[in-house]
C-alpha cells in the first residue's frame, strides 16, 4: 500500500524516535475536520469480497469466498426452508406445525451412523459449530481450523442426507426446544408483546409466527412430520452452501463435488415452492395487550416494511436511511427526542428492520420510564414518521445514515462467518450474493421523494401493530386509586381485597393451565413412545428406559405433574375459600350500610368474585356519556379486566372503547380516577386520547397459540 | 525569531519509547511507552479498512467510593456527553457523520474506552482519533447530563428483574465476594445511582483515568509510523498531577499495583495458596425472589471465589478442568442437564481468570421449578467430582484438543487481536505467556487437572443463588445445602446485597 504524506515534520526532527521508514515523513499537526490532509490511513480497496459461485448437478450451488488473513474457514449449509413453510392447526387437527423448522435444526445435531456425536466429531477439532433459524431459512455453520476444512465437508454432507431421526433422538431435544421458549420467549415479556405484535400484523401469512413455533405444536409433532419434513425440503436443490476463509478454491470445490455431489435429489426435481407471501391490506393501527408480571411497561411497534430484494430494493435501502437517521446513536431523531433529552421518557428505544424474502415488518420497541405513557411515546413516534413523510430528511442526517450503512457494510465482512453470512442472507432475500453491496452503492442517489414515499407508505399508523405490556399489579392499582378517597367508601378494603384476590385468581389459572398442557403433553409423548415400539420392537427396551429414567420421559414428569396437581388443588380450594369469605362480607357491609354502599363499586367487586363457573353479570356501558361518573368509569374498566381474562373479548372490547371515549370527554374536567382508569388499566393515557380518538381495537383472535 | 515549526518542536513531546513485541508465533504488533507512562501497543493490519481503538485502564467499579456504586460505570457512560466545544448532540453528530462509535466497558478492574471507525474515508482515522482523545481526556461530564442519566440507569437497574439470567450473574458475585468491593455491581444500585453528583464523577475520573494507569491499543489498516506520531503528539502531553493508586494484595505472585517501577509485590513463584474462608455460619443459598408466580424457567448459580490467577503455575490445570466441567457444549454440565436430562437450553460454567484475586466461578443454568432441585443437584455433583474422579484420557485429551486447536480463532480478526493484546496488557501478563498457552495446556494430565480443582473448591465455600418465586424457598431448604435466605430481587436491586 502506498504511504502517504502527512503534514508538518514533528517527529522527524526527534533522534531517537522509531526507526522512519525512508518514504513515510511523520507528524501531522492539530487534525481538525476542514484541514484533514493525508489520512493516517492508506487507501482502502473494494469491500466486496471475491466469489466463485458452481451449481453441482444435483441443483446443489456452491459459493466459495476466499480469504487467507487468518488459518480459518467457515462452512455454512443453507437450507431454504423455515417457519414459513410450518402450518398452524387447521380444521379440526389437534396440532400444527410450528416450530417444526427450528425443531428440526436441533435434530440434526443428533449424529449419524458414521459420526454418531456431532458435536464429539467436531468440537476436538478446535471447530465451532451452531445453527439458526428464521422464517426463510435454517442455516447450519461450522468453523474450523482450514487444516479440517474436508473432514467438515464431510460430517455436514454426512448428516444432511443420513441424519439420525427415531423416537430416541428426537425426544430429548424436544424438551430443550421447548426449555428454550420458555427461556427466551415465555419468561421475557418484550418477548411476548413481540409475538403477538407480529401475529397481528398478518392475517394471512406464515410470518405470522416466529421460528420457535407455539408450544402446543411442540408439544405435539409426531415422528412422521419430523421425517416427512426432512424429505421434503432437506435435498440439495433447495440448499446451497457459503465456504469462507482461507481454502483453496480448487480444492475446496473438488471435495464438495467428491462429497456433496452423491447426494440425490431424485426425490424432488426442484425445491419445493416457497409457500406465497400474500400482502397484507388489513387498516389500522391495530392494539393489543400482554398482561405479564413486569416492572416496566415495554411497547412493541411493527409497521408493514418492503422486502430487499425484486422491486422494492431502492424503497428498502430508503428504509434503512430512515431507520438510521431515527434511530442511531445518540443523534437518531428518536433516540435524542425520547432518550437523551432533558425530559426522557424512554430508558431503552430499539428498532429492527426484517430481511426476509416477502414484505414483512420493521419494529420499534421501547422500555417506558415510569412517568411516561404509551400514547405520548407512540404520539411523539407518529409525528417523527410524518416529518420524514413531509419533509425527508436533512442533508447533513443523510450524510450521517450513509456513513452509519457503510460501517455496518464493512463490519459485516470483518470476520469470515459474518462474510459468509451476509451473503446467504442475501441470497435467500433478494437471490443476488452481493444485494447488500448494491445497496451500498445505491444509498448516495436515494432521494428524498423516495425516502418520503417510503415515509408516506408504510410508517403509518394504517400499517400498524402495537402490543404494550401491561402488569397484573395495574387492577390493583386503580383499585386503591379508587378506594383511596375521603370520605372512605365502606367496600373500599373489600375492593382492594378482591382486586387482589382477583390477580391471585388469574396466575392460579395459569398455572391450572399449564398444568393440563403438561398432561396433554406427557399423553402424546406416551402415544409416541407406543408407536414407535410398535415399529421398531428391538429398541422398546432403550425407549422405556428413557421413558422410566429421563427427566423428560414420562415417569418423572406424572410425578412431578402428581405433585403440582396437590399443591393447585389445595391452591384452588383455599381461593375459593376466600373468595366465599369475601362474598359473605360484601353481603354483610351491604345490608349494614346500603345507603352509603355505591353502586358501581359493589357491582366490580361483584365482578371480581364471580366464580369461574358462573355467568358474569357484566353491565352494559350507557350510550350516552353526558352524566358519567369516575365510580362508573372505574367500574367498567374493572368489567373489562374481566371479561377478557374470561375470554369475552368483544365485551371487553365494548367495555374499554366505552372508558376511552368517556374519558376524552371529560378531558381536563376528568377526575385523577378517571385520568387513571384506564391508563392504570390498559395501555394509553388519557392525555394521549386526542390523537387517537377512534381507535380501531383488534377482535382478539383465538388464543391457540399462547 | 520562533518559528512555527520551531516552536513546535519546542513543544512536542519526548519521543515514544520502544518496547518489546509478541513472539513471530503470534500476529504482529509493537509495544511503546510515551514519555507520560502510558503504553501504546500498534497491531497493523491492512486486511480490512477497519480501526479498533481501546483505551483501558486498571481501575474500575471496585474503586467506587462507599454510597457512591456505580460512579465508574457512571463516568464511563458519559465520556461522549460532551467535550470542549461540543455538546452531547454535536458529539454524537459528528461522530455519525464518520460512521463511528465510542462507547465503554466497565467491570470491577477495569475500564475501557473502545471506539471503532472504517477507513473507508482516508480522512475519516485523525477526525475520529481526535473525537476520541477528546472523550478520553477532556469530557466535560455535564450535571443536566448527569441527571438525566441517573434516571435511564435507575429505570434499567429496576428493569431488571425481567432478565433473571443477569440478576443470577450480579447476585452470584455479589454473595460470593461478600465484603468485598468487586462484588458490588459494576452500575450500582438505585439507592447509590441518586447519590451520584456531578463533583463526585470529576473528581474519579481526574484521580482515575490517567496515564499511568492507561494502556492503548490500537489495530486495524494505519501507517504504524505516522499513527505514533500522531498518537505521541496527542496523547503523550497528556499529564496529570493526581499520583497513582497503587493497591497491595494478599495474594503472593499477584501484582495489583497500577503503577510499575517496583511498586508490586514480588514473588515469582507462588503456589496455589488462598484466603482462608470466612468464619462463622453463613447462608450459602440464596433466593432472589422476583414477583413472578408464573416464571417458567428458574436461573440457578452455583459459585465461588475463583483463586487461581495467571501467575499461578496451576492456571493450566485448572483451566482445563473449568473446560471439563463447563466449557463447551459437550461438556459434562451441557451434556448432562440439557443433553441426556432436557432440563435446560444451556448448562455452562463460567471462570473468570485473570490476573486478580477477585474472581468468581460459577455455574450457569436454568431449570423449570418442577426440575430445579433435580438440576441443581445433578450439576452441584458434577462440579464435586471433577474434584474427587480423574478425568478419562479420551475426555481430557478432547477437551485439552478443543482450547489447543481452537486457539486461532483468538486472532481471527483485529478486533479479536486487540483484545487478545488487551487482555495481556491488563492482566500484566508477558507476551510469553500468550504464546505458550496451548503449550501450557497441552502439558496437563489427569491427576494435576484434579489437584487444582480439588484444591480451588477446598479453599472457598461454595454459594447457590436461585432466582425465582418465594415460593421455592422450601424446596431449597429440602437441598440440604445450608440456610437459605430470601432476599426480594427488588431489594438488592434497590441496595445491594
Amino acid at each position: 500500500m502506498r504511504v502517504l504524506v502527512l503534514g508538518l515534520l514533528l517527529l522527524s526532527a526527534c533522534p531517537s524516535a522509531p526507526e522512519a521508514r525512508p518514504d513515510s515523513v511523520a507528524g501531522p499537526r492539530d487534525v481538525v475536520a476542514s484541514e484533514v490532509e493525508a489520512p493516517l490511513t492508506p487507501p482502502a480497496g473494494t469491500i466486496r469480497p471475491t466469489l466463485r459461485h458452481e451449481q453441482l448437478d444435483n441443483g446443489l450451488d456452491v459459493y466459495l469466498v476466499p480469504d487467507h488473513t487468518s488459518p480459518l474457514v467457515v462452512v455454512q449449509v443453507w437450507v431454504k426452508t423455515g417457519s414459513r413453510n410450518e402450518h398452524e392447526a387447521t380444521g379440526g387437527a389437534d396440532h400444527g406445525t410450528t416450530g417444526l423448522s427450528h425443531f428440526f435444526e436441533h435434530l440434526m445435531f443428533q449424529g449419524t451412523q458414521r459420526f454418531p456425536s456431532y458435536d464429539d466429531a467436531l468440537t476436538p477439532l478446535g471447530a465451532q459449530n451452531n445453527a439458526f433459524t428464521y422464517q426463510d431459512a435454517t442455516v447450519f455453520w461450522a468453523y474450523t481450523p482450514k487444516q479440517h476444512l474436508r473432514l467438515v465437508l464431510d460430517i455436514e454432507a454426512d448428516r444432511f442426507e443420513h441424519m439420525n431421526v427415531d423416537f430416541l433422538h428426537v425426544e430429548p431435544e424436544r424438551a430443550v426446544v421447548e426449555n428454550e421458549r420458555r427461556e427466551h420467549t415465555d419468561a421475557s415479556p418484550t418477548s411476548l408483546a413481540e409475538e403477538l405484535a407480529t401475529k397481528n400484523a398478518f392475517d394471512h401469512s406464515a410470518y405470522r409466527w416466529g421460528p420457535i413455533g407455539w408450544m402446543r405444536d411442540l408439544d405435539a409433532i409426531t415422528l412422521d412430520e419430523v421425517q416427512a419434513y426432512h424429505a421434503l425440503h432437506y435435498h440439495p436443490a433447495g440448499a446451497f452452501l457459503v465456504i469462507a476463509g482461507d481454502l483453496d478454491a480448487d480444492q475446496t470445490m473438488a471435495w464438495v463435488h467428491e462429497l456433496w455431489g452423491p447426494i440425490a435429489g431424485a426425490a424432488h426435481a426442484a425445491a419445493p415452492p416457497r409457500p406465497p407471501v400474500a400482502p397484507e391490506t388489513w387498516q389500522g393501527p391495530r392494539s393489543d395487550h400482554v398482561i405479564e408480571d413486569s416492572p416496566t411497561t415495554s411497547v412493541v411497534w411493527e409497521y408493514r416494511a418492503p422486502p430487499p430484494g425484486g422491486t422494492t430494493t431502492r424503497a428498502y435501502a430508503a428504509l434503512e436511511i430512515i431507520d438510521y437517521v431515527l434511530t442511531a446513536g445518540k443523534s437518531g431523531r428518536l433516540q435524542k427526542r425520547l432518550v437523551y433529552s432533558d425530559t426522557p421518557e424512554v430508558s431503552e428505544l430499539g428498532a429492527s428492520l426484517g430481511t426476509l424474502a416477502d414484505p414483512y415488518l420493521y419494529e420499534w420497541n421501547a422500555d417506558l420510564l415510569p412517568d411516561a405513557t404509551v400514547a405520548g411515546v407512540e404520539a411523539a413516534l407518529d409525528e417523527e414518521l410524518s416529518a420524514v413523510a413531509a419533509h425527508g430528511v436533512s442533508p447533513d442526517e443523510l450524510v450521517r445514515a450513509v456513513a452509519g450503512l457503510r460501517t455496518t457494510a464493512v463490519q459485516a465482512i470483518l470476520s469470515n462467518s459474518e462474510r459468509a453470512e451476509g451473503i446467504g442472507f442475501a441470497l435467500v432475500s433478494a437471490g443476488d450474493p452481493f444485494a447488500q453491496f448494491a445497496r451500498l452503492e445505491a444509498y448516495p442517489s436515494i432521494t428524498q421523494a423516495e425516502l418520503q414515499a417510503v415515509a408516506s407508505t408504510y410508517l403509518v399508523p394504517a400499517t400498524r401493530s402495537r402490543v404494550a405490556v401491561v402488569a397484573p399489579k395495574r387492577l390493583q392499582t386503580l383499585s386503591h386509586l379508587w378506594t383511596d378517597r375521603r370520605p372512605p367508601a365502606p367496600l373500599g378494603p373489600l375492593m382492594n381485597r378482591a382486586s387482589d384476590w382477583f390477580v391471585s385468581q388469574q396466575v392460579h389459572q395459569r398455572s391450572l393451565a399449564e398444568a393440563d398442557r403438561e398432561e396433554r403433553a406427557i399423553a402424546l409423548l406416551a402415544q409416541r413412545a407406543d408407536v414407535a415400539k410398535a415399529a421398531d420392537p428391538s429398541a422398546k427396551a432403550a425407549i422405556d428406559k428413557y421413558l422410566s429414567d429421563s427427566e423428560a420421559g414420562v415417569t418423572k414428569r406424572r410425578a412431578r405433574l402428581a405433585t403440582t396437581r396437590k399443591a393447585l388443588a389445595l391452591k384452588t380450594r383455599e381461593l375459593e375459600a376466600q373468595r366465599v369469605a369475601f362474598v359473605a362480607q360484601l353481603a354483610a357491609v351491604a345490608q349494614t350500610s346500603a345507603a352509603r354502599v355505591g353502586g358501581p363499586m359493589r357491582q366490580a367487586i361483584e365482578l371480581l368474585l364471580a366464580a369461574p363457573s358462573e355467568g358474569l353479570g357484566v353491565p352494559m356501558p350507557p350510550r350516552e356519556l353526558t352524566g358519567i361518573s369516575d365510580d362508573e368509569l372505574a367500574l367498567h374498566v374493572v368489567s373489562a379486566w374481566v371479561c377478557e381474562a374470561r375470554g369475552l373479548f368483544a365485551t371487553a372490547q365494548r367495555a374499554r372503547a366505552f372508558v376511552l371515549r368517556a374519558a376524552a370527554q371529560l378531558g381536563d374536567k376528568a377526575s385523577p380516577l378517571a385520568r387513571g382508569a384506564y391508563a392504570l388499566a390498559f395501555d394509553t393515557s388519557v392525555e394521549g386520547l386526542a390523537l387517537v380518538d377512534t381507535p380501531s381495537f383488534v377482535v382478539r383472535p383465538t388464543r391457540s397459540g399462547r | 525569531m520562533i518559528t512555527p515549526l520551531l516552536l513546535a518542536l519546542v513543544l512536542s513531546a519526548p519521543p515514544p519509547r520502544l518496547l518489546d513485541a509478541p513472539p513471530a508465533s503470534l500476529p504482529h504488533a509493537t509495544r511503546y511507552q510515551l514519555a507520560n507512562g502510558l503504553r501504546v501497543v500498534l497491531v497493523p493490519n491492512l486486511a480490512v479498512p477497519w480501526l479498533d481503538v481501546r483505551l483501558a485502564f486498571r481501575i474500575g467499579s471496585a474503586s467506587d467510593p462507599d454510597g457512591k456504586g456505580g460512579l465508574a460505570s457512571m463516568v464511563g457512560s458519559m465520556l461522549t456527553s460532551g467535550v470542549p466545544g461540543l455538546d452531547e448532540q454535536a458529539f454524537a453528530e459528528a461522530l455519525a457523520r464518520l460512521g463511528a462509535t465510542i462507547g465503554s466497558d466497565v467491570d470491577a478492574k477495569t475500564f475501557t474506552l473502545s471506539g471503532q471507525v472504517t477507513t473507508l474515508d482516508p480522512g475519516a482515522a485523525p477526525r475520529f482519533l481526535e473525537l476520541f482523545r477528546a472523550a478520553a481526556l477532556e469530557a466535560t461530564l455535564p450535571e443536566a447530563v448527569l441527571t438525566r442519566q441517573k434516571k435511564l440507569r435507575i429505570a434499567g437497574i429496576e428493569d431488571l428483574q425481567n432478565e433473571p439470567e443477569q440478576l443470577a450473574d450480579m447476585a452470584v458475585r455479589a454473595f460470593v465476594l461478600a465484603g468485598r468491593a468487586e462484588g458490588r455491581p459494576t452500575f450500582g444500585t438505585t439507592t447509590s445511582t441518586s447519590a451520584l453528583t456531578q463533583a463526585d464523577l470529576v473528581a474519579w475520573r481526574d484521580r482515575a483515568l490517567i496515564p499511568a494507569h492507561a494502556v492503548l491499543v490500537i489495530g486495524g489498516a494505519f501507517d504504524e509510523p505516522a499513527l505514533l506520531a500522531w498518537l505521541n503528539d496527542k496523547f503523550g502531553q497528556w499529564t496529570t498531577t493526581t499520583e497513582c493508586n497503587v493497591t497491595k494484595s494478599t495474594l503472593p505472585g499477584q501484582c495489583s499495583a497500577l503503577c510499575r517501577d517496583g511498586q508490586c509485590l514480588d514473588n515469582p513463584t507462588a503456589t496455589l495458596r488462598f484466603t482462608p474462608a470466612s468464619a462463622g455460619p453463613q447462608p450459602s443459598v440464596i433466593l432472589l425472589a422476583v414477583d413472578d408466580p408464573t416464571m417458567t424457567q428458574v436461573q440457578w448459580r452455583y459459585g465461588q471465589i475463583d483463586p487461581v490467577v495467571l501467575t499461578n503455575p496451576d492456571w493450566a490445570a485448572f483451566r482445563l478442568a473449568t473446560q471439563v466441567l463447563g466449557g463447551e457444549f459437550t461438556a459434562r454440565l451441557n451434556n448432562i442437564l440439557r443433553t441426556r436430562e432436557g432440563m435446560t437450553y444451556g448448562a455452562y460454567l463460567s471462570p473468570e481468570l485473570g490476573a486478580w484475586e477477585s474472581n468468581v466461578m460459577s455455574i450457569q443454568t436454568d431449570a423449570s421449578p418442577a426440575a430445579l432441585t433435580r438440576s441443581i443437584t445433578i450439576g452441584v455433583g458434577e462440579y464435586r467430582r471433577i474434584a474427587r474422579e480423574l478425568v478419562p484420557t479420551r475426555e481430557l485429551e478432547d477437551m485439552r484438543n478443543t482450547l489447543v486447536n481452537g486457539f486461532p480463532f483468538r486472532f481471527e480478526t483485529v478486533s479479536d487481536v486487540v483484545g487478545q493484546y488487551l487482555f495481556v496488557e491488563l492482566a500484566d501478563m508477558p507476551y510469553s505467556w500468550l504464546a505458550g498457552y496451548t503449550d501450557a495446556i497441552a502439558r496437563v494430565d489427569a491427576e494435576q487437572l484434579r489437584a487444582a480443582f480439588q484444591g480451588a473448591i477446598a479453599a472457598h465455600p461454595q454459594w447457590l443463588v436461585v432466582v425465582g418465586p418465594a415460593t421455592l424457598e422450601n424446596a431449597l431448604a429440602g437441598l440440604n445445602m445450608g440456610p437459605v435466605l430470601v432476599v426480594p430481587a427488588s431489594t438488592f436491586l434497590a441496595q445491594g446485597r
